[in-house]
């Protein structure tokens, strides 16, 4: 095994991983590497981590906590908190609903305008042929652009 | 609401509490902090956003996460606060304030408590709150091998605090 393989069964012993055959297998590869042996051999010496800090019970701080996320569920629940709630997570969006219906409604009602007495479509009433107002611009701009 | 109800979320704070309040005090020991307070906060900010909760992970890692960001808030805060390092560890607030601990116990925690912080709250994740790497992995983002890597690193750094204080067995 190669020490970076070992470094790996080291951790793994330590964390209870393997079988005494695979700690004793591994204890006879760190033969070759003297300084991975001496860290197996203080790591089985460290005490239970765990008993560090043991569980208690907190039967007292677990009531107080209940009483108090049970009034603030209370209070999440109260109707101007709940209204505020939904404005800050649907008020943009409801807003760029409204804007795209009402520019919709505007287009659809533009391009349903009368011009003459006749219906006409957004771009015939942009392109309209008898428009008289493009064909006067086109005569003034040849007049103004230079004569080769 | 995500996966559970308030009400649901309530039965379970008698089983979570006493496991996250050994883990935040493994975590805080010695900066001076209230596990206590932390926790509090915790559950509060978890009660609030239990609709964010959806189930992928479970719910003891959920308020774990929570809680570890509390901490880090709360250590940001002491540090500008007080300009010192990020985790303040401070001699006198080592002195526990338990009578029946033994003096092992107590070296224990210090060593506990002088670990780089990645190592500590890995020592902590895997040793005291006993999480698997693939939990680990999913609370702080890094990958299994990293993890077992850095855990050879505690180790080796606790057994030589432990033999320096001459602690050899419990």
């Amino acid at each position: 095994m190669t020490r970076e393989e070992l470094e790996i069964r080291i951790n793994d012993a330590a964390d209870g991983m393997l079988s005494k055959a695979e700690v004793a297998t591994m204890e006879s590869q760190l033969r070759n590497y003297p300084d991975l042996m001496n860290d197996w051999q203080a790591i089985k010496q460290l005490p239970d981590v765990s008993s560090a800090f043991p569980i208690k019970g907190h039967d007292i701080q677990v009531h107080n906590l209940k009483k108090m996320i049970a009034n603030e569920y209370h209070k999440l629940q109260s109707f101007d908190v709940v209204g505020w709630q939904w404005f800050r997570r649907y008020g943009a969006v409801a807003a760029l609903v409204l804007l795209m219906v009402s520019a919709s409604l505007r287009i659809m009602t533009q391009s349903n305008s009368e011009v003459n007495g006749t219906d006409l479509m957004w771009h015939e009433e942009i392109y309209n042929e008898s428009n008289t107002h493009s064909q006067d611009y086109i005569i003034m701009l040849d007049e103004l652009l230079p004569q080769e | 609401m995500g996966g559970y109800s308030t009400e649901e979320f309530q039965q379970q704070i008698g089983e979570l509490y006493p496991r996250l309040y050994r883990a935040v005090s493994a975590y805080v020991y010695g900066s001076g902090a209230d596990p206590q307070d932390i926790l509090q906060d915790t559950f509060l900010k978890a009660c609030r956003n239990l609709d964010r909760f959806d189930g992928s992970s479970a719910l003891y890692t959920w308020l774990y996460k929570i809680a570890r960001n509390t901490c880090i808030d709360y250590f940001r805060k002491y540090k500008y606060e007080k300009k010192r390092s990020a985790f303040p560890v401070e001699e006198h607030a080592l002195s526990d304030t338990e009578p029946q601990l033994t003096e092992e116990i107590r070296l224990l925690r210090k060593a506990i408590a002088r670990l780089p912080d990645e190592l500590r709250e890995l020592v902590i994740m895997k040793s005291i709150d006993e999480m698997s790497y693939q939990e680990i992995s999913g609370i702080t983002g890094v990958n299994e091998q990293t993890l077992k890597s850095r855990m050879l690193k505690a180790r080796r750094l606790l057994a030589e605090s432990l033999k320096t204080f001459g602690v050899t067995e419990l």
